[in-house]
């Protein structure tokens, strides 16, 4: 998915074994968003779920490791993000005893299908331009009500309606552009 | 962590699936071994058959998009949080920060610096018998920069000032444009608006007097454009990377600069340094005395001495710095680098400019900070030998591209 091919997978891997940490940003913005997603699917704790992703992350660096054949830097990633979700709910299961659903391998796959597939539905969004996704992300995604988005932006609301519509207009003629249907767009923004 | 017992997670599968998902949300049309690879993930299991009916419903898919949005708010600053980490890591066993340790205090630095000069010559023989250093293979030695400036006149005409003597360098419309004593002045008036722009390149700094008596130090590959005469109601120039400016008052005449395309600012009688070079992410405005107002993207911040306003063309933002480190910012003003907490590629970006050289990076450099102070009057090589004491290395691949090695 958030495809990196195999020679950047060796490249990187070889920069973090020796120490270097300049990679670590594009490393993050690869991988990070979804190994939230994922961990925050299991633990249903945001806080929580970033700690997990950057001690994964991190661990790289810890531990700098090899794999037999390429293409399993991802995977490992997910397994130490799962690893110490479960963990993390094992100490909560002792302190809080409430029953926690059972995290099974087949789960595991589907939540990293999920975590990809949200990846790739907003990326749609952020190649708007800055002013019609500022308001798309305000309405849809945090929520807020007109006035609200209007005041935070610092706008009048007869100006927060324009940005909206012409963001929205421009959202489906890209997707139009590229000879698809507006199922996606109905989806987001139903 | 009970890693023994967990299996490994493949994402092969996913790596396929999570497209085909999306194409299918956008509507396209899937091919037969397509459609035969989605139903195959269907049939695998309870779940992924519920993820992909979750898809279909709107309210669902929505609570999704919210969670990853979350999600990246964060992410910046996350990141930030795992960059440090690492660094600690690494500082562990060898200490990745590394203070370039003369100069510190401000009596000695010149006195310092004076002296590097004079044990250059012996340090570098030394060090060349123990262990052959990556500089010696070069002879030229790169001399500082110094003052100097590329004129262009109106008509797209340019002077070169930097080996002019005093006197008028050019007549625009019936003002004068005076060189005196390596600095640019204008004398007289005219009724037409006609621009004038000084250009620093790499390697120059210059110093001018603007028509209504502003004066403006330019940085290295920099420059301002200004009108020979200030008409209307507002003064505007416009400024590409580096200038301290120490602007005349005149209440009645609002003074303004223009910085990268978004950021313009308003300057109410004041001295204040902006750094806007293009290859650096930000455009920083940092005030002494008086005040300015900023405007860039819709927002509005005014500054009082010592703030620092930092403007992010890449977000669209403009970020408030109360407690700016002064001596950072005018550092080169003051014939000096400091680089204190300055990472290695934003050091190397200055020595580019002042050098007038070009910089890469081989690989498996370590991410190292900076500290300290040298003066801008050092060749380069004697920087280089000061930064190499903190385990990183140079090689010229000719006389001005330099390649930093581990």
């Amino acid at each position: 998915m958030p495809a990196i091919s195999s020679y950047e997978e060796n490249e990187l891997l070889t920069r973090i074994a020796e120490g270097d940490a300049a990679i670590y940003p594009y490393l993050h913005d690869t991988y990070y968003n979804s190994l939230v997603y994922f961990s925050l699917s299991i633990i249903q704790d945001l806080q929580q779920a970033e700690d997990i992703a950057i001690d994964s992350l991190v661990k790289l660096w810890q531990i700098p490791t090899r794999f037999e054949t390429t293409g399993k830097l991802r995977g490992y990633l997910f397994t130490l993000v799962r690893n110490a979700s479960l963990n993390y709910l094992k100490h909560l299961k002792v302190r809080e005893k409430t029953e926690q659903e059972v995290l099974t391998d087949t789960k595991a796959e589907t939540l990293v299908v999920e975590a990809d597939l949200m990846h790739l539905i907003y990326q749609e969004v952020a190649l708007l331009p800055e002013s019609y996704r500022q308001v798309l992300e305000l309405l849809y995604m945090e929520d807020l009500s007109s006035a609200e988005a209007a005041a935070q932006l610092g706008i009048s609301m007869e100006n927060l309606r324009q940005r909206k519509g012409r963001a929205l207009k421009e959202l489906k003629n890209t997707l139009l552009r590229k000879g698809l249907s507006d199922v996606l767009f109905s989806l987001i923004f139903f | 962590m009970a890693k023994e017992d967990l299996p490994f997670i493949n994402t092969e599968l996913p790596d396929l699936v999570a497209p085909l998902l999306q194409k299918m949300l956008n509507g396209e049309l899937l091919s037969g071994e397509e459609q035969r690879l989605l139903e195959e993930w269907k049939g695998r299991s309870e779940e992924n058959k519920a993820l992909f009916e979750r898809l279909g419903n709107p309210v669902a898919v929505h609570e999704m998009l919210k969670a990853w949005h979350e999600i990246e708010k964060n992410r910046e600053l996350n990141k930030q949080r795992g960059m440090n980490r690492i660094q600690e890591l690494l500082r562990t066993p060898t200490p990745p920060v590394h203070q370039v340790h003369f100069l510190r205090r401000r009596p000695f630095r010149y006195a310092a610096a004076a002296l590097l000069l004079l044990s250059a010559g012996t340090y570098f023989y030394t060090t060349h018998q123990n262990k052959a250093p990556q500089l010696a293979n070069t002879n030229v030695i790169i001399a500082p920069g110094r003052e100097g400036a590329i004129l262009t006149l109106a008509d797209g005409s340019q002077v070169v000032l930097d080996s002019l003597g005093n006197g008028v360098v050019a007549n625009q419309s019936g003002v004068q444009v005076l060189l005196q004593n390596g600095q640019l002045a204008y004398d007289g008036s005219s009724k037409e608006t006609v621009y004038n722009t000084i250009t620093t390149p790499k390697g120059r700094q210059f110093r001018l007097q603007l028509p209504d008596g502003s004066k403006v130090w330019l940085n290295a590959a920099s420059s301002v454009k200004y009108p020979t005469t200030f008409a209307g109601k507002e003064r505007r120039v416009e400024l590409t990377g580096e200038a301290y400016f120490e602007v005349a008052k005149n209440a009645d005449h609002p003074f303004k600069v223009k910085a990268g395309d978004a950021t313009e600012v308003e300057v109410l009688g004041t001295s204040f340094n902006i750094n806007s070079y293009p290859d650096e992410t930000t455009i920083r405005t940092t005030l002494l005395d008086g005040a300015v107002r900023l405007n860039a993207y819709q927002q509005s911040q005014i500054l009082k001495p010592g703030q620092q306003a930092v403007v992010k063309p890449a977000k669209a933002q403009l970020e408030l710095v109360n407690n700016a480190d002064l001596d950072k910012v005018m550092a080169w003003k003051n014939g000096l680098f400091n680089f204190e907490d300055a990472s290695l590629e934003e050091v190397m970006r200055q020595l580019e400019r002042w050098y007038d050289i070009e910089v890469t990076y081989a690989k498996g450099i370590p991410a190292i900070r900076f500290g300290g102070e040298i003066n801008r009057q050092n060749t380069l090589q004697d920087v280089l030998q000061i930064l190499e004491k903190s385990n990183v290395h140079f090689r010229f691949e000719d006389s001005r591209k330099l390649v930093v090695i581990p």
